[in-house]
């Protein structure tokens, strides 16, 4: 599953242009994230700080 | 509030705003949709322009303007610096401005040439007649606005076009990956733009230090977002460059963002739609600087806009005169050579990054474009020629 820390989110929409499926947006201040997720984590490397994390099954 | 356009215009940065100023002045009705509370911010820029390409938009008006730059030093990995001086270009060559004056400034023109102006008001997706684009459903301020033309200025997420069906996913290879801080209280030469490259400073791109008056400036470094990850982000080589070199500086802002340093789209025109500025990736791919492009691009789509509205023709055959236009214009031009400097300039090495900025302390430019500094170069250094034939790129 992937999470947004959102107090660590700038919203820059750098993760939205890059993800693969389209699966993010940001709307004002809120990153929304999708169903469509592969959770490939393209989206959690390129984020400038790190807001983006991809979790296993047991951090869920 | 109106439901129908001639022109609906997508995004408020400099692309858009520009697009709805160059259209309301001609006489269309246009509204201009920006998802945000307030324009321009948070700023997602260094905020430098070229001082001839800004006024082709807007008189500098000392509100915007922070700070006017006439040298540039490109520092080595090693420390070392190679200065660029204006002296044999009429000195002060650029500014930085403020871009949430900036930004507002031009969308005020844009209101005051008669364009609508939607703020909190987010493009969801198009409305598609007979695949024609013919608006788009909106929320916030409005449900859907009807349009004969849709000029798609969303920036670096371009997710509008994607919902038309052109295709704007960038690779992370060509995503600069960005942060940025404000740093105040800083020992730095208030009229000269500073560029550090190196692969320990910031990995195939480059950290900058754009002043903003006396002892303040913007702060920043663009890495590839292929070299970003966990403990080595750009905020990391940020932090790294700030505790080194400007130690008691107190950050008083700090942005993040991502610049397209790909190649444009190989569309940027369908049936009721033109893309512009960022959202089109067009971008300078060298330096990442792309507000006088977005200015530039939106001027050409409202433009076409106008011939194509009195027309009454909206298909991809009449818009994509924007196409041809701005592909065949000097940017369009210097956008493909620029990329494949780009593509050149991420290959070197440390050592040979050394040795090309060894290689003069100081070059007195006759224009200050990437292309007359690799001209430089290549007197100084021969056989940079063949490298640069082998990787396509010609010099006359
Ligand atoms: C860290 C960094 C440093 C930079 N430094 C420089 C520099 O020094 N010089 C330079 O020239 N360029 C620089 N750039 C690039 C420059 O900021 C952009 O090229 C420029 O802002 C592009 O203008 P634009 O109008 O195309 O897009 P933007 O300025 O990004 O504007 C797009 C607007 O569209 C809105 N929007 C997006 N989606 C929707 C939607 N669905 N509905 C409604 N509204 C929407 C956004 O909120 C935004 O306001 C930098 C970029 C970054 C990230
Ligand atoms: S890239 Fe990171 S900081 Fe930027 S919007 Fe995405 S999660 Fe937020
Ligand atoms: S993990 Fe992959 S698919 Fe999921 S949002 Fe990020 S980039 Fe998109």
């Amino acid at each position: 599953m992937l999470r947004v820390k959102r107090i660590s989110c700038f919203y820059c929409g750098t993760c939205v242009a890059i993800c693969p499926r389209a699966n993010l947006e940001l709307i004002d201040s809120y990153l929304f994230i999708g169903k469509d997720c592969a959770e490939c984590g393209i989206c959690a490397g390129v984020c400038p700080v790190g807001a983006l994390e991809v979790l296993n099954e047991e951090q869920i | 509030m109106k439901s129908r356009y001639d022109v609906l215009v997508i995004g408020g940065g400099p692309g858009g705003a520009v697009a709805a100023e160059k259209a309301a002045a001609e006489g269309l009705s246009v509204c201009l949709a920006e998802k945000r509370p307030a324009i321009g911010t948070p700023v997602r820029c260094a905020e430098g322009i070229g001082k001839e390409a800004l006024k082709k938009f807007i008189d500098p008006d000392p509100c915007f303007i922070s700070a006017e730059i006439s040298r540039a030093a490109i520092t080595a990995p090693d420390g070392e610096s190679m200065i660029l001086d204006s002296s044999k270009c009429g000195n002060k060559i650029g500014y930085v401005v403020e871009r949430k004056i900036f930004d507002r400034e031009l969308v005020r023109q844009a209101a005051d040439s008669g364009a609508d102006i939607l703020l909190k008001t987010n493009a969801k997706a198009p409305v598609i007649e007979n695949g024609f684009i013919k608006g788009a459903y909106l929320e916030g301020m409005a449900d859907k606005i009807s349009a004969d033309v849709v000029i798609a200025a969303d920036g670096v997420e371009s997710r509008f076009s994607r919902m038309c069906g052109i295709n704007t996913l960038v690779s992370p290879r060509e995503m600069m990956s960005g942060a940025q801080y404000l740093l105040a209280g800083i020992d730095i030469e208030p009229d000269m733009n500073i560029f550090n490259v190196g692969n320990s400073v910031a990995p195939k791109g480059y950290l900058w230090v754009f002043p903003k008056g006396e002892s303040i400036a913007n702060v920043g470094v663009g890495i590839q977002g292929l070299k970003s990850g966990e403990g080595h982000r750009a905020k990391d080589y940020l932090d790294n460059f700030v505790r080194k070199k400007f130690p008691g500086g107190k950050i008083i802002e700090f942005i993040t963002g991502g610049v397209p340093v790909c190649r444009p789209l190989p569309e940027t025109a369908a049936d009721g739609l033109m893309v512009v500025g960022d959202a089109a990736r067009v971008v300078e791919p060298l330096t990442g600087g792309g507000i006088y492009n977005a200015m530039y691009t939106g001027e050409l789509a409202a433009k076409v806009a106008v011939d194509s509205i009195s027309g009454e023709d909206y298909s991809r055959d009449s818009l994509g005169k924007y196409d041809s236009l701005w592909r065949s214009s000097p940017m369009g031009k210097s956008l493909e050579q620029n990329y494949l400097m780009k593509e050149y300039f991420v290959t070197l090495s440390d050592e040979k990054l050394n040795r090309l900025i060894h290689s003069a302390s100081k070059i007195a430019l006759k224009d200050f474009s990437v292309i007359q500094l690799v001209k430089e170069l290549v007197l100084r250094n021969p056989e940079l020629i063949i490298e640069l034939r082998s990787a396509g790129i010609f010099m006359n």
